[in-house]
């Protein structure tokens, strides 16, 4: 697995500030872990930016995103015990982030239909771009990608995945992944044009 | 090569995923088609946007206080999920307390504890060592007999107020083997109850021997 949002780093480099971001998290995962409320809070305002982001971005719609941020949280505080601390705290939050709001949309979307055969189909938006707008931003253009394409340019333009990532965690085929890339992409090259 | 399939290469060319051979016929084919060039333009300039980003957006409102007013809840809402018995949940409590009231008594006996008196009885020695489980129950049983007889003996040349901190520490034990051998009963073989009261037995036997062993106090 990738580090998520890896790509969004200057150069892929950790800073000072990431690494003081860093420690003040592991020090405040401790206290949290002993069930100190306000520490987790300490967690809560120093990632649910990043956090509400990735959400929102996964699924289009604010107030589904804060809904998704908070549901994240608490089963961060549940899961809490299970950090092993292999990686940031950061890091496990935003998978963990990223699995709350992508179950939510396979619920959304409904398991009965394998998602292979969802790709380029009504259900899925068709193949229309989102409509032109003048000064239509890059966020709302994302917002308004059908679902699947949006949520694999999300997981691999955005937060760095790669595409054997996205396709286990969307349950979907590589080449499936790759696909909705391919349109995202020209979706929303004709949405900013 | 056609535009359209020089277009559908793109993506990977700016990905660096192509083979030298695809890749370098894609540049040949772009140093000679505008068309081509401009939608190579446009995705270059997707991606310069995608990373001007922000990593991090503001939600319309302050969410931590929903969040925390469901973290208050799950503990009642994990107790009626957990698969341990309600019995189960109140003594695994019971006992934890327990176990931390005779460590603490411990703690403040070991502080009064200058030099150790040899006044325990045979029984006393290495007391804690002797339970991996309840099965040791008539060890525990005559070892307790003849700690206590031995803190009988000793019990004028100890202050009130130590002898109040061993006497409740005791109750507290006694009270917590009672039930956890109330509820092995019930549910014999559950090793989560044998080893709780091992560790029962171990605690109240450990607390004895300590108890034996102090100074003159009075």
């Amino acid at each position: 697995m990738t580090d998520p949002g890896a790509n969004r780093g200057v150069g892929g480099r950790q800073t000072a500030t990431g690494e003081c971001a860093a420690a003040s998290d592991e020090l405040l995962v401790r206290r949290a872990r002993q069930g100190e409320v306000g520490a987790f809070e300490g967690l809560y305002r120093a990632n649910v930016g990043r956090v509400f982001a990735v959400c929102l971005r996964l699924c289009g719609e604010p107030s589904l995103a804060e809904e998704l941020t908070q549901e994240s949280f608490v089963r961060a505080w549940q899961k809490l015990g299970t950090f092993r601390g292999e990686s940031a705290f950061s890091t496990w939050l935003y998978r963990l982030a990223v699995n709350v709001a992508l179950g939510h949309l396979r619920r959304r979307l409904g398991q009965a239909q394998p998602v292979d055969e969802l790709v380029g189909t009504p259900l899925d938006g068709g193949g229309e771009a989102p409509a032109p707008e003048a000064g239509i931003d890059l966020e709302r253009a994302i917002a308004q990608l059908p679902d699947r394409a949006r949520v694999v340019f999300v997981l691999h333009d955005v937060e760095g995945y790669r595409h054997e990532e996205i396709a286990n965690l969307a349950g979907m085929a590589v080449g499936t992944s790759k696909a909705h890339l391919f349109r995202a992409r020209r979706l929303l090259r004709e949405a900013l044009a | 090569m056609s535009c359209e399939h020089v277009r559908s290469r793109l993506d990977d060319h700016l990905d660096g995923k192509l083979g030298s051979r695809e890749s370098e016929e894609v540049r040949r084919h772009l140093a000679e088609c505008s068309g081509c060039r401009a939608e190579l333009a446009a995705l270059e300039e997707l991606r310069r946007r995608v990373e001007g980003l922000p990593v991090a957006l503001a939600p319309s409102r302050d969410l931590w206080p929903g969040i925390a007013a469901r973290l208050a809840r799950p503990a009642a809402a994990s107790a009626a999920r957990s698969p341990w018995p309600a019995w189960s949940r109140w003594l695994g409590a019971a006992a934890a307390a327990v176990v931390c009231a005779a460590v603490i008594t411990g703690y403040l006996l070991s502080r009064t504890e200058s030099k150790p008196v040899q006044t325990a009885t045979q029984a006393g020695r290495d007391v804690g060592a002797a339970f991996a489980s309840a099965s040791g129950e008539p060890h525990y049983r005559q070892a307790r007999e003849q700690l206590l007889a031995a803190l009988a003996v000793r019990r004028d040349s100890l202050s009130p107020q130590t002898l109040a901190v061993v006497s409740d520490s005791l109750r507290l034990l006694d009270d917590t083997i009672v039930r956890i051998s109330g509820a092995l009963e019930k549910h014999p073989g559950d090793s989560h109850l044998d080893r709780l009261l091992a560790s029962a037995y171990r605690q109240e036997l450990e607390l004895l021997q300590r108890a034996t062993r102090l100074p003159r106090e009075s």
